[in-house]
């Protein structure tokens, strides 16, 4: 060890060196960041940025994409499209938005619409609307509507209808699928035997989501006008409850592994793929699955049973401005035309999806196969979840909870419906 | 335990350094070493953590813009009147617990299997680190596929040695969730508490074992008083992580089971996440931490008045 | 320590390789499984047939190559400056007494308790002021503090248990603290480097949260959200995320490969000398 003349140096350039490194100087020349701010809060104008899903923003070559690349070189704006997976697409939105960031469109889906709106994350578009919202289902404007005003365009819509095994069905002598809450019950009945179950159910959120129909086909209802009480405890609500948690509870005609499907629609699917079960209720977001996962899969479609009534749920996304977007009519220039009738192929070609428009009974989704068509013909009369803010809190709390407290016998059904009602019109007081 | 040997512990010198001559006796030297860490650790984990205690005192609800105001310990009055809360913090310290004590047993125990004399030592070492590299991300899925109750290997296997005779749903099931989850988080990070514990014990010199030998000491002799109390900070530290992480570990929980079934594996991480990103509710997330990182913070102390001795 | 009867340890090693090794071991073979295998059509537990269609895909669909770079960058500076800052604490914190010294210890054991969840709002805005969302840098800021703690609590540990003697007889030898540090007692305290350094690394490279909320460039993506990406809504490619998990597994284990065999040889002349 030699003394070295820098020896008296070291402690200033000590303080200088290490200074520099907890600045941000050396951090940021190491990123290409810095600057721009990322991407957030619209830019400079001509340039906007749009989140969504993978589902519609995958990969490099999604239909979203070439469609917003057309439409920016005609307008000579740039939109740049991020794809974020959908289970964490709400949260990284209201994130972003809180922190006074985000991207200045999002495509979303239509039950975290009323909470954007709610925190006034969505610019209202209720004007720029009304010349086109005639051009699209009702429910699905309700659907991306809060307290009477639109905030967000319906992009495409999904339903809830029925799937079965063709070859089940035959080799248990079944000719048609259940019309009616009884026939689905003895079939099911039926099918089950030999390591082999009837009807699918999921667990958790995946519970909840699919008990609305049956809510519904009862005459039930889930909360009132105001949406400030909830009904579904009422005893229609109480009755559907009883039959669709019976079938697992006194029927056993469910798997017992739906307990596990609480991740993604891939684990409520897979029993159906590998012909375990041989009916299931599901969107048409159900179908490219199967065609993927199983090709040679003989199944048909029909609508989902009949109690009093006839009701399926509805589903899909809506595309909204943001609060943080700072050219509102570029972005709404480019919403309207995404969302126009000319636009329709997009969903059709690129994602075999359904617009939420009403001109598709007029024949533009010939184009998408039979198994479709089913799901076209229901998109008019599914009906929309309450747009209240509370609803992700209902849904995927309260009332998944309540039913995995069933599902794991914790608790009567009736006890567990009763206490998430309550829980429910807490959670609607809360605003 | 490892307290006791605190006097004699060759592998702890720190605490007698107060008495060293020093020449500018502390003065402006340390803070010259210590400033890149002290405005980072301020800036970028002092700064949120007081925003998290300042909204704590808040009615903040991002649903409601505009109504932000402060509402003092009202917050903590309704999580604490949740009854989900006793349940979720009962799970929280036996999840704490559980993974403290597996991970260190069986760290430790793999630690001195890593540092044995092995024939493929380099490679044994690289590859029973795996679970500590493999990403959360991929842990999720590739225990999801082996734990599947009916096409997963794991039940294949059990079914097959005819350990069981129908499939356990082990993340499904009320009774299994936990047990399950806990064994997972052991699985992805008891490696790294071997590594630590492998640090600690490469630096006990070799001299110290011979002559533990040269005495006659056994290996259970070697064991209490060469080994353990020459890796006592290792352990100390590694424990602490361990409790820490462990705690945190909002993916290890989230990825498998959603806080489910029916609240089954609701932790205070957990719980937390759900008030602020389910409700939207930061005042009571905030407090729902707060809490949890007050406990955190007592079991820090308690544990820094412990191991670093009692000084002064 | 040839306590341990040979066989005992060698059982004792098998053990451990099998569990902490086999699930991995279940991966690879699973990323060679074509659609119809991993979704349970057909079941087997070795591939039918070696299909590398999933890692075709991979490269095919998204930025994969990207990911890595980004993954591999923010890495390299996270473990570099993670543990500069952290050796230089460390150091202070052991040799030196002064006011405020258990304070400041305590406060770096008990600060990376707070739930990392709900950091994430306040880190957003610190970041956008910095300028640094969407970029690499903020992520390196962000995993160096992560580290840090536990960097700077075991370089502490490792240099407390280097006998004082050495550094004063350098410090008589006319060498100042700061290369008395790296050239008297950092050789000794390798193993904790390495130990700090892995951790760091392995910390940036699988870090999910802060990664998926500051970054919203899909070609700033690191590896952990590049993957979960291909987690879909309504359906998910197992096979490319099983071969993406194996390409983002494999080059850290043969990193820690090499370097552990290189550094535990470093480390060994540090204490005989």
């Amino acid at each position: 060890m030699s003394q070295t003349p820098n020896m008296r140096m070291s402690r200033r350039g000590l303080l200088r060196a290490t200074g520099g490194i907890a600045a941000t100087a050396v951090l940021a020349a190491c990123g290409n960041g810095g600057g721009t701010g990322g991407g957030s809060g619209g830019g400079a104008k001509g340039t906007l940025t749009l989140w969504a899903s993978t589902a519609f923003a995958g990969d490099a070559k999604a239909a979203l994409r070439t469609a917003a690349q057309e439409y920016g070189g005609k307008q000579g704006l740039t939109i740049n499209v991020e794809g974020f997976p959908a289970n964490d697409l709400a949260k990284k939105i209201t994130t972003a938005l809180a922190g006074g960031g985000g991207p200045d469109i999002v495509v979303a889906d239509v039950s975290s619409i009323p909470q954007f709106a709610a925190s006034k994350m969505l610019v209202d578009v209720t004007a720029r609307f009304k010349a086109a919202q005639g051009e699209f289902f009702a429910g699905n404007v309700a659907a991306a509507s809060f307290k009477d005003a639109v905030y967000a365009v319906p992009y495409d819509t999904s339903n809830v209808a029925l799937l079965w095994n063709k070859k089940l069905f035959q080799q248990a002598g079944i000719q048609s699928p259940p019309g009616t809450w009884d026939e689905l019950l003895a079939s099911a009945k039926e099918l089950t035997g030999g390591g082999r179950h009837g009807y699918m159910l999921g667990a958790q959120g995946y519970g909840s989501f699919l008990f609305w129909p049956w809510l519904w086909q009862n005459g039930g209802r889930i909360l009132d006008d105001a949406g400030t009480k909830a009904l579904f405890n009422a005893p229609e609500g109480l009755e559907a409850w009883n039959f669709y948690a019976g079938l697992h509870l006194t029927h056993g005609v469910v798997p017992p592994t739906f307990l596990g499907v609480t991740q993604a629609w891939d684990q409520y699917i897979q029993p159906f793929l590998t012909e375990k079960v041989a009916m299931l209720a599901i969107g048409d977001w159900g179908l490219a699955p199967i065609a993927k996962g199983n090709p040679g899969l003989e199944y048909g479609v029909a609508s989902l049973p009949k109690g009093k009534e006839s009701a399926t749920v509805l589903g899909g996304n809506a595309i909204g401005i943001t609060s943080a977007c700072k050219n509102v009519d570029a972005a709404w220039g480019f919403v309207s035309w995404l969302t126009s009738a000319g636009q329709e192929k997009v969903l059709r070609d690129g994602y075999q999806r359904i617009p939420a428009r009403t001109d598709v009974g007029n024949g533009s989704m010939a184009g998408l196969d039979e198994a479709h068509q089913i799901f076209i013909q229901q998109a008019a009369s599914a009906r929309p979840r309450p747009a209240v803010t509370a609803w992700g809190d209902i849904e995927w709390q309260v009332m998944a909870n309540a039913w995995d407290s069933v599902i794991q016998k914790k608790k009567s059904p009736r006890q567990a419906l009763n206490e998430a009602a309550t829980a429910a019109t807490q959670a609607l007081s809360r605003g | 335990m490892a307290t006791t040997h605190l006097k004699e512990s060759a592998a702890a010198p720190a605490s007698r350094v107060a008495s060293a001559p020093r020449r500018p006796r502390g003065g402006r030297r340390p803070w010259a070493y210590l400033a890149p860490a002290v405005l980072l650790l301020g800036g970028v984990l002092g700064y949120p953590v007081l925003d998290g205690l300042w909204t704590s005192f808040n009615h903040s609800i991002l649903t409601q813009p505009g109504a932000d105001r402060f509402t003092g310990l009202s917050n903590y009055a309704a999580v604490l009147t949740d009854p989900v809360l006793l349940t979720a913090a009962w799970h929280t310290v036996l999840w704490g617990v559980a993974n403290l004590v597996l991970q260190l047993v069986l760290g430790f125990a793999l630690a001195m299997l890593m540092h044995q004399k092995l024939a493929g030592r380099a490679f044994f070492r690289s590859v029973v680190i795996i679970p500590w590299i493999v990403p959360s991300v991929v842990v999720a899925l590739v225990w999801r596929f082996l734990l599947d109750p009916t096409s997963g290997p794991l039940n294949q296997l059990l079914l097959n040695l005819g350990l069981i005779d129908q499939s356990p749903q082990w993340l499904a099931d009320e009774s299994t969730a936990m047990p399950v989850l806990i064994l997972l988080s052991t699985w992805k990070w008891t490696p790294l508490v071997a590594v630590i514990l492998l640090a600690g014990l490469q630096t006990i010199p070799k001299e110290l074992h011979e002559a533990a030998m040269l005495d006659g000491a056994g290996a259970p002799q070697r064991l209490r008083y060469v080994i353990i109390p020459g890796i006592r900070t290792s352990i100390a530290l590694a424990g602490l992580l361990t409790v820490g992480y462990s705690v945190n570990n909002f993916n290890g929980i989230w990825m498998f089971t959603r806080g489910g079934p029916a609240g089954a594996t609701e932790t205070l991480t957990t719980l937390a996440y759900q008030y602020a990103f389910t409700q939207f509710d930061f005042g009571r997330a905030a407090a729902v931490a707060m809490i949890l990182f007050a406990f955190l913070f007592l079991l820090s102390t308690v544990y820094f008045y412990l191991v670093e001795g009692r000084k002064r | 320590m040839r306590a341990l009867g040979r066989p005992l340890v060698y059982a004792g090693a098998l053990v451990a390789v099998v569990l902490f090794a086999g699930p991995f071991v279940f991966m690879v073979l699973s990323s060679f499984k074509q659609p119809q295998e991993l979704n349970g059509v057909v079941n087997g537990f070795l591939p039918q047939s070696l299909y590398t269609g999933n890692y075709e895909n991979l490269f095919a669909t998204g930025n994969f190559a990207l990911y890595f770079v980004n993954s591999a960058v923010v890495a390299l500076l996270t473990t570099v400056l993670a543990l500069v800052v952290a050796i230089l604490a460390g150091y202070a914190l052991a040799r030196f007494p002064f006011t405020g010294r258990r304070l400041l210890l305590l406060a770096v054991v008990a600060m990376q308790m707070f739930p990392a969840v709900l950091m994430a709002i306040p880190l957003y805005k610190i970041l956008r002021n910095l300028g640094m969302l969407d970029a690499r840098s903020g992520l390196i800021l962000v995993y160096v503090t992560f580290a840090l703690p536990f960097c700077i609590w075991m370089m502490r540990n490792y240099f407390a248990t280097v006998p004082k003697e050495i550094e004063e007889a350098a410090l008589i030898d006319g060498c100042g603290h700061f290369r008395a540090l790296w050239r008297v007692l950092l050789p000794p305290a390798l193993p904790g480097v390495t130990a700090a350094g892995a951790f760091s690394m392995i910390l940036a490279w699988d870090e999910f949260l802060y990664a998926n909320t500051f970054v919203n460039s899909d070609e700033k993506r690191t590896l952990s959200v590049g993957l979960d990406s291909l987690v879909g809504q309504y359906t998910t490619d197992w096979g490319q995320l099983l071969a993406g998990g194996v390409l983002m597994t494999l080059p850290v284990v043969l990193i820690f490969a090499f370097l552990q065999r290189y550094l535990t040889q470093i480390a060994g002349g540090g204490v005989k000398g």
